[in-house]
C-alpha cells in the first residue's frame, strides 16, 4: 500500500527560491494573455529545435521565424495556421499520442498546459514580434491603484487578487505576534521584556507605525539587512581556493554596507559606489570602500596563470554586478548567447569591457574611514608598541654588535661582525628574549593589518578599453572585440548600447530611474525578507528561466515607488510593513489552502525560520551576553570540538585566531568569514556559499542542526548565562524565573499548561540533578533555547 | 479536501520501515557521482574509428545522419574530433574495455555492468544535476534518495535514512536541492556528512549534560514543541524539526560508532587508498558509505568533484592531465569499496551505481577539452539484482550520441526503483491537484542490466 500522502502546507520553501510554480491555474489568472517569447519559444526550443531549427532541418520544416512555420515542410501543410490552431499541423501532431506522425517522436510529450499555450497563441493571432520585449527589461508601468477601501496602496493590488480567487484572507495577527515579527525582520533579536511593554501597552492608534519608525533608526537594522546584502555581495574575508588567504581589510566593505543602510543611502547611490565610487567620489575614501564590490569573490592565490587568474577576476566581476545590481544570472552567456535568454555573449563582454581597465590597489585612506574608535585607537597603541619593541630589540643587537666588534678589533680580526654572531651573542646574553621579541612583534604586526587605515578597493588603470569576446570563455579563444556597453535588451529606445568607456557610465545607466529592472529586483528582495518568497520567487534570477511576478502590477508600482520616494529602503520597508498583507496571521485556514497552496496570493502570512546569524543571535540576545559592539575586523569566536583548524604550511597568519571573551558574544554578522571554514553553526543552517552571490538561501532541516543546538557548547554555555540572568531578574522564586523566561524567549506569558510543566519539569530535574536547582534551571532555559518556538517566526 | 491532512504528522512512522511494493533485490544504495561529466570515450566507452579520424571535422561523412552538432559551449566553429589520449585494454573474464585511468576498477569489471547509452535533456550542469537526482531539470522536486525512503522508510531508526558526502572544499552545482525533498517534506531529505575525520558535529552531549538529565530535557522540550504546534499543524518543517530531535538523540547513540573508521583494519584503510593524500578524501567516503549501508542506512551518495566552472570532471580544457587526476581520486576508493561490499557479503544487497549528469563530446573543446554532452555517458552499476560483467547499449562509432538501446536517465531512475522493490508508475504523490512520480509518465526497464 502505497503511503497516505500529507499535504505540505505553509511549506515555508524548503528550498526557498527554488521552488517550483506547480499551480498552473494560478498562473494563468494573473497571465491571461499568451507572450511568444515568455510562453512559445521556450517550448520550441526544448521539444522541437533540435529537428526543426537549422540548416537541414527535418522534413524541411524550420520552426524559427514566423516566415517558414507558415511555409510548413515536406508534408505542405502549413505548422502554423494563425487564429485557427484547429488548422494547424503543429497542433495536430503534438497532440497526438502515438504513431509514426506524433511530435515530439521521442524524449518528453509538452504538458497539457504547453499545448494549451500554444493553441491559445495560434488562436490568437500567432503573433510573433520581431523584438523580444521581455518584460523585466521594460520600464515599470505605471498602474493605476485598484479600486478598493485599502489604505495601503500594497493591499489594493493583493485584495484584488484574493476577491478575484474568492480567498478570504486571514485577519491581523495578535500585537505580540506583528511586534516578533516586526523586531526579527527589522533587527533581527527578539524584543526585551521591557521593549515588548512599549509597544504593548501602547494604545495610541499609530503605535505599530511608530515601533516600526523606532526599529528603522536602530542601528541594529543596519546589521541585520547588511547580512542580506552580503549574501548577494558574495562577501568573504579570505581568498578561497587552496592558500585561503585571509583578507584584513575587506571588513571596511561590511561595515561600509550597515553604516549605508543605517543611514538610508539612497539604493541607487549605494548602487553607484559600489560600481564606480572611484570615479565619481574620488575624494571620499567611504566610496573607495565601496568599490571593493568588484573584489570581493574568491581568488586564487596559488593560480601560476596570471591571465587566467586576471580573466576569473574580471568574470567574478561582471557575474556580481549582474547577480546583485541587475538580478540576472550574466554567467551563461560567458561562454554562449543563451538559447532562449535574452542576454547575449556580446552584452556580456560589453559589461566586462568596463572592468577591463581596472587595477586592483590595497591603497591608504585619503580621509576618514568612519571606522570604529577602537580599532583607531588599537591601531595607535599597537603602532607605539611595535616601535617600542623594535628599537628593544635593535637596542639588543646593537650593544651585542658593539661588543664583537670590540672584541674583534682587540684580536685584530678584520673580518666584519655576521648577522648570525650577533645573535647568538644577544642570546647567550639574555636567553630567550629575541626570540620572545620577534614573537611579540610578528603579533602585532599580524594584528595591525586589520587595523591599518587601508582600502581594497578597484580604480581605474590604463588598461585596453576594448577587449575581445572570448568563444566558450576561453581565454585561448579570443573573438570579435568589444567595446564597453550596456545589455542590448535591456535598453530603452533611442539610448545608445556604447557610451564612453568608463564605469561610472555603467553605474549610472544601473541605477538609472529608467531602469526598471535595478529598482524591481531590489524591491523584490525586501519583499522576500518580509513576506517569505519574493513576488518574483527567483530573487537573483529576473531573467527567462526564472519564475515569473506572482503580481506584477505590484512590482511595477512598488519599482516606481521607490524611485518616487528617492530610493529609500527605509521607506519602502515601512510602506511593505504597514500593509495589511504584512499583518496577517500565519495559521493554517484549510479553505483559502485549498484553492491557494503555495500563497502566491497572499492570504496568510509565509511562516519563517530564523537563519543560522539570527538564530546565534537570537540566543545570545536572550542569555543576555549578546555584545552589542559594532564594526571592525572580524572575530574568531570559539570554534565547536571536532572541528579541524588545518590551514597549508600551518601558516600562522591563516589560523583560526582565538577570541576574546567579548568577542564570543559578538552579533554574527562579525564573526571572520572564511571561505575555506565556514562557522559551523551557519553552515549546518544553510548559511551563504561565499563562492557566488546567493539570493535566496535553501532551508533544511536535518539532525545535525538539532545536534548542533541540543549537543552544542554554544547552546549551553548560553543557557548557563540564562540562568544566572533569570536569577538576577527574578530572583529565586521558581515561578517568577518560568515567566520570565517566556517572556525573554517568546515575548509573552507561558501558558497554564506550560507553567504547570516547567514547574513539575524543575522538580524533577532538581533530584536528577542531585538536588541542584541550579544545574535544573540551565536545563530548562537549554530547552528553551531549542524550542522552535525560538527560531520559527509566526 | 484532498491529501489535506490537519492532524500533525508523526514524523517518526512516516520513516518506519515499509513493506515494499514489489519482491526488493537491494535494500540500500550507494550512489557515486563524478559532478562534472567524466568523459566515456576516455573511461569505458572505447572508440578506435575517434583515433582515426583524429583532428577531422564531425560531418554527416563520417557519421551519417549527424545533423546539427550542438555543443554546450559552442561548437559549431567546427571544432576537430579529438582522440583519447589513454590506452584502453580489456579486464576481467569478460572482456571489459577499460581505459589506463582506471587500473584499480578494471580489477573489478566481472561485478559491474556498463550502460554506455545513457542520456539526459539538458547539456547544462545544474539542471542536469537536477534531472539526475529528481528526474526533472527544475529545481525543488524530491530527490531519488527522498522517493526511496518515503516508498520505503528508514531501515535504521537511529541514522539518518540518506546520508550525502561531497568533495572536500567543493559545492555541488545547485547545492541541497540536488537531495531535497520538495513537496515529500523535509523529514525525508538527504543529511550532508561533513568532511574530514568528524562527518557530524556534537555528537556527544557536554560532560554537564549527562544521560538522564538530557532525558528529562528532552521530554519538555517535546511537550513545549507540542503546544507550539497547536493550531501550526499545517506545518510540515515544524513537525520535521521534532522529528530531528528525536532522530538526533537516537543519532548520538548509533552515529559516533557509525562513523569511526579507527576500527577498521590498516589493510582496509589501504583497500580504499586512505594511506595517499589524492583517494584520503573519497576513500573515507566509500568507507563511511559502506559502514552506513551496513547499518541499515537507505541510501548514500557520494560526489566527487567540484561546482567551479571548469573544474575537476568538467574538462574544457586540460582533459588529459584533469582527467588523470580526478581519476586517481576514485580509482582506489571504488575498486576497494566494491571489494569490501563483496567480501562482507553485502554486495548481495547493495546497488552500487556510477555516473555523471551528463558525458562529453568527441569533437575538441579548445584543442584540449571536451564540451558537455547529454547525448551519451556511460555508467555502471554493481550489486544487488545487476547482472555483472556485461554491457547495455552502445554509441555510435564516436561516442557522440546513444544509438544502440539508448536509455533516458528516468530508465535509470524507474530500474533503480524496481530493485528497490518500488513501481515506479504506482509511486506517487498528490500535491497541487496531480500526482507527481519520479519518473513523471514512467521509464523503461533497462532489463539488459538486470539479473
Amino acid at each position: 500500500m502505497l503511503l497516505k500522502p500529507i499535504l505540505v502546507a505553509g511549506f515555508t520553501a524548503v528550498l526557498s527560491g527554488g521552488f517550483p510554480a506547480f499551480a498552473a491555474g494560478l498562473d494563468v489568472a494573473v497571465r491571461p494573455s499568451v507572450s511568444f517569447y515568455d510562453d512559445i519559444k521556450p517550448v520550441l526550443a526544448v521539444h522541437c529545435y533540435k529537428c526543426h531549427d537549422g540548416e537541414n532541418p527535418k522534413g524541411g520544416l524550420r520552426l524559427d521565424t514566423l516566415t517558414n512555420s507558415l511555409a510548413g515542410g515536406k508534408s505542405g501543410d502549413a505548422a502554423i495556421v494563425p487564429g485557427a490552431s484547429a488548422r494547424s499541423e503543429l497542433v495536430r501532431r503534438i497532440s497526438l499520442g502515438e504513431g509514426d506522425e506524433m511530435m515530439p517522436p521521442k524524449g518528453a510529450r509538452l504538458t497539457e498546459a504547453e499545448m494549451a499555450r500554444i493553441r491559445q497563441w495560434i488562436d490568437e493571432g500567432a503573433k510573433w514580434p520581431e523584438r523580444d520585449d521581455y518584460w523585466a527589461f521594460q520600464p515599470a508601468k505605471e498602474p493605476p491603484l485598484p479600486e478598493g477601501m485599502a489604505v495601503n496602496p500594497i493591499d489594493r493590488f493583493i485584495d484584488r487578487g484574493l476577491e478575484a480567487a474568492t480567498i478570504n484572507p486571514l485577519p491581523q495577527a495578535d500585537a505580540r505576534t506583528l511586534l516578533r515579527r516586526a523586531f526579527f525582520d527589522l533587527v533581527g533579536v527578539p524584543p526585551t521584556p521591557e521593549e515588548a511593554q512599549r509597544f504593548l501597552r501602547d494604545k495610541s492608534s499609530d503605535a505599530y507605525e511608530k515601533l516600526i519608525d523606532r526599529l528603522l533608526a536602530d542601528p541594529r537594522y543596519g546589521e541585520r539587512w547588511a547580512r542580506h546584502w552580503l549574501d548577494i555581495a558574495r562577501y568573504g574575508e579570505s581568498d578561497g581556493y587552496e592558500d585561503d588567504k585571509v583578507r584584513p581589510h575587506a571588513w571596511r566593505y561590511r561595515d561600509y554596507v550597515i553604516r549605508s543602510l543605517n543611514a538610508d543611502k539612497p539604493y541607487d547611490r549605494f548602487v553607484q559606489e559600489q560600481i564606480a565610487g572611484d570615479e565619481l567620489w574620488p575624494d571620499n575614501p567611504e566610496a573607495w570602500v565601496a568599490t571593493g564590490f568588484a573584489r570581493l569573490g574568491s581568488w586564487d592565490g596559488m593560480s601560476k596563470e596570471p591571465a587566467q587568474q586576471r580573466q576569473d577576476f574580471l568574470n567574478d566581476a561582471t557575474d556580481a554586478v549582474g547577480a546583485a545590481f541587475l538580478g540576472v544570472t550574466l554567467g551563461c552567456a560567458r561562454c554562449h548567447d543563451h538559447k532562449y535568454d535574452v542576454i547575449t555573449q556580446r552584452d556580456y563582454y560589453q559589461v566586462q569591457a568596463f572592468f577591463a581597465g581596472v587595477q586592483r590597489e590595497t591603497r591608504e585612506a585619503q580621509g576618514p574611514l568612519h571606522e570604529p574608535r577602537f580599532v583607531t585607537a588599537a591601531f595607535k597603541a599597537d603602532s607605539a608598541g611595535l616601535a617600542r619593541l623594535i628599537s628593544e630589540r635593535d637596542e639588543l643587537l646593537r650593544v651585542a654588535r658593539k661588543d664583537l666588534e670590540k672584541k674583534r678589533a682587540d684580536q685584530l680580526e678584520k673580518k666584519n661582525v655576521e648577522e648570525d654572531a650577533v645573535k647568538a651573542r644577544v642570546e647567550k646574553a639574555h636567553p630567550g628574549q629575541l626570540g620572545k621579541l620577534n614573537d611579540a612583534i610578528t603579533a602585532i604586526e599580524l594584528r595591525m593589518r586589520f587595523h591599518e587605515p587601508k582600502i581594497e578597493a578597484i580604480f581605474h588603470g590604463d588598461g585596453p578599453k576594448k577587449i575581445p569576446l572570448l568563444k566558450g570563455g576561453e581565454l585561448a579563444r579570443p573573438g570579435e572585440e568589444v567595446a564597453p556597453g550596456f545589455i542590448a535588451a535591456m535598453l530603452s529606445p533611442g539610448e545608445s548600447a556604447s557610451p564612453e568607456g568608463k564605469r561610472a557610465t555603467l553605474a549610472r545607466w544601473v541605477a538609472s530611474p529608467e531602469n526598471s529592472l535595478t529598482a524591481r529586483v531590489q524591491v523584490n528582495r525586501l519583499w522576500q525578507h518580509h513576506f517569505g518568497a519574493g513576488l518574483v520567487a527567483t530573487p537573483s534570477d529576473f531573467g527567462r528561466n526564472g519564475k515569473r511576478p506572482a503580481h506584477p502590477e505590484l512590482l511595477d508600482w512598488l519599482a516606481r515607488e521607490f524611485v518616487r520616494n528617492g530610493w529609500s529602503l527605509k521607506k519602502m520597508h515601512r510602506l511593505m510593513m504597514t500593509s495589511a498583507a504584512y499583518r496577517r496571521a500565519a495559521s493554517p485556514a484549510p479553505a483559502a489552502f485549498a484553492k491557494d497552496p503555495e500563497n502566491k496570493l497572499l492570504w496568510r502570512m509565509n511562516r519563517r525560520r530564523l537563519e543560522g546569524e539570527a538564530i546565534r543571535d537570537t540566543i545570545l540576545a536572550v542569555s543576555g551576553t549578546l555584545n552589542p559592539a559594532m564594526g571592525g575586523p572580524g572575530v574568531y569566536a570559539q570554534l565547536p570540538k571536532g572541528v579541524n583548524v588545518e590551514f597549508p604550511n600551518n601558516d600562522k597568519e591563516l589560523s583560526w585566531g582565538t577570541a576574546t571573551a567579548d568577542d564570543n558574544y559578538r552579533r554574527s554578522i562579525y564573526l571572520f568569514q572564511r571561505r575555506s571554514l565556514t562557522f559551523p553553526l551557519m553552515d549546518v543552517f544553510d548559511g551563504a556559499p561565499m563562492n557566488q552571490s546567493c539570493a535566496a538561501r535553501p532551508q533544511t532541516t536535518v539532525a545535525p542542526q538539532a545536534l548542533a543546538l541540543f549537543n552544542g557548547e554554544f547552546t549551553r554555555e548560553a543557557a548557563g548565562h540564562f540562568a544566572t540572568r533569570l536569577r538576577r531578574e527574578a530572583g529565586n522564586d521558581v515561578p517568577k524565573q518560568i515567566e520570565r523566561a517566556f517572556q525573554l524567549a517568546f515575548t509573552r506569558p507561558p501558558s497554564n499548561v506550560e507553567r504547570v510543566t516547567a514547574l513539575k519539569f524543575l522538580q524533577v530535574q532538581t533530584a536528577t540533578r542531585h538536588a541542584d536547582p541550579t544545574a535544573a534551571l540551565v536545563d530548562f532555559c537549554h530547552v528553551l533555547l531549542n524550542a522552535s518556538e525560538l527560531i520559527y517566526l509566526d | 479536501m484532498p491529501g489535506f491532512k490537519v492532524s500533525g504528522a508523526d514524523p517518526h512512522s512516516l520513516l518506519a520501515p515499509k513493506v515494499p511494493m514489489l519482491p526488493p533485490k537491494a535494500k540500500s544504495i550507494i550512489l557515486i557521482v563524478t559532478q562534472g561529466g567524466m568523459s566515456q570515450m576516455d573511461t569505458f566507452d572505447p572508440k578506435p574509428e575517434l583515433d582515426k579520424h583524429d583532428g577531422k571535422t564531425l560531418t554527416p561523412e563520417i557519421l551519417p545522419g549527424l545533423g546539427e552538432v550542438k555543443t554546450f559551449f559552442g561548437g559549431k566553429d567546427g571544432s576537430p574530433l579529438m582522440r583519447s589520449p589513454y590506452k584502453f585494454a580489456k579486464h576481467g573474464q569478460c572482456g571489459m574495455d577499460v581505459s589506463e585511468l582506471f587500473p584499480h576498477i578494471a580489477g573489478r569489471v566481472d561485478d559491474m555492468c556498463f550502460v554506455r547509452s545513457l542520456t539526459c535533456d539538458s547539456n547544462s550542469h545544474t539542471p542536469a544535476l537536477f534531472q539526475m537526482n529528481t528526474g526533472t531539470i527544475q529545481q525543488g522536486f524530491p530527490s531519488l534518495g527522498s522517493w526511496l525512503l518515503h516508498g520505503l522508510g528508514s531501515e535504521n531508526p537511529d541514522l539518518p535514512g540518506f546520508c550525502v558526502m561531497v568533495q572536500k572544499n567543493a559545492l555541488v552545482n545547485g547545492g541541497p536541492a540536488n537531495w531535497g525533498a520538495g513537496f515529500l517534506g523535509a523529514t525525508y531529505q538527504g543529511t550532508y556528512l561533513r568532511s574530514g575525520t568528524t562527518p557530524i558535529l556534537h555528537l556527544e552531549a557536554p560532560a554537564d549534560f549527562p544521560p538522564a538529565a538530557q532525558h528529562g530535557s528532552m521530554e519538555l522540550l517535546r511537550t513545549l514543541n507540542r503546544e507550539h504546534l497547536r493550531g501550526r499543524e499545517d506545518d510540515a518543517n515544524l513537525s520535521a524539526r521534532m522529528a530531528s530531535y528525536d532522530l538526533a538523540l537516537r543519532m548520538q547513540a548509533r552515529m559516533p560508532e557509525a562513523v569511526d573508521i579507527s576500527k577498521e583494519t590498516e589493510e582496509t584503510r589501504q583497500l580504499y587508498g586512505l594511506d595517499d593524500p589524492d583517494t584520503e578524501d573519497t576513500g573515507r567516503k566509500c568507507l563511511l558509505a559502506r559502514r552506513l549501508v551496513e547499518r541499515g542506512v537507505r541510501v548514500v551518495q557520494v560526489y566527487s568533484g567540484s561546482s567551479q566552472c571548469g573544474g575537476a570532471w568538467d574538462a574544457h580544457s586540460g582533459l588529459k592531465d584533469g582527467h588523470r587526476k580526478c581519476a586517481k581520486w576514485i580509482d582506489r576508493p571504488i575498486s576497494g569499496l566494491l571489494q569490501d561490499l563483496k567480501r562482507t557479503g553485502l554486495l548481495g544487497q547493495t546497488l552500487v551505481v556510477g555516473l555523471s549528469e551528463f558525458g562529453r563530446m568527441p569533437i575538441s573543446q579548445g584543442g584540449t577539452g571536451r564540451d558537455h554532452n547529454p547525448g551519451a555517458q556511460t555508467i555502471w552499476l554493481a550489486g544487488a539484482g545487476i547482472n555483472p560483467g556485461t554491457i547495455v547499449g552502445a554509441t555510435d562509432p564516436l561516442g557522440y550520441r546513444s544509438i544502440e538501446s539508448p536509455y533516458h536517465m528516468r530508465d535509470l531512475h524507474a530500474t533503480l526503483l524496481r530493485l528497490m522493490g518500488l513501481d515506479d508508475m504506482r509511486l506517487t504523490f498528490y500535491f497541487n491537484g496531480r500526482n507527481y512520480r519520479l519518473t513523471e509518465n514512467g521509464g523503461q526497464m533497462i532489463h539488459q542490466a538486470l539479473a
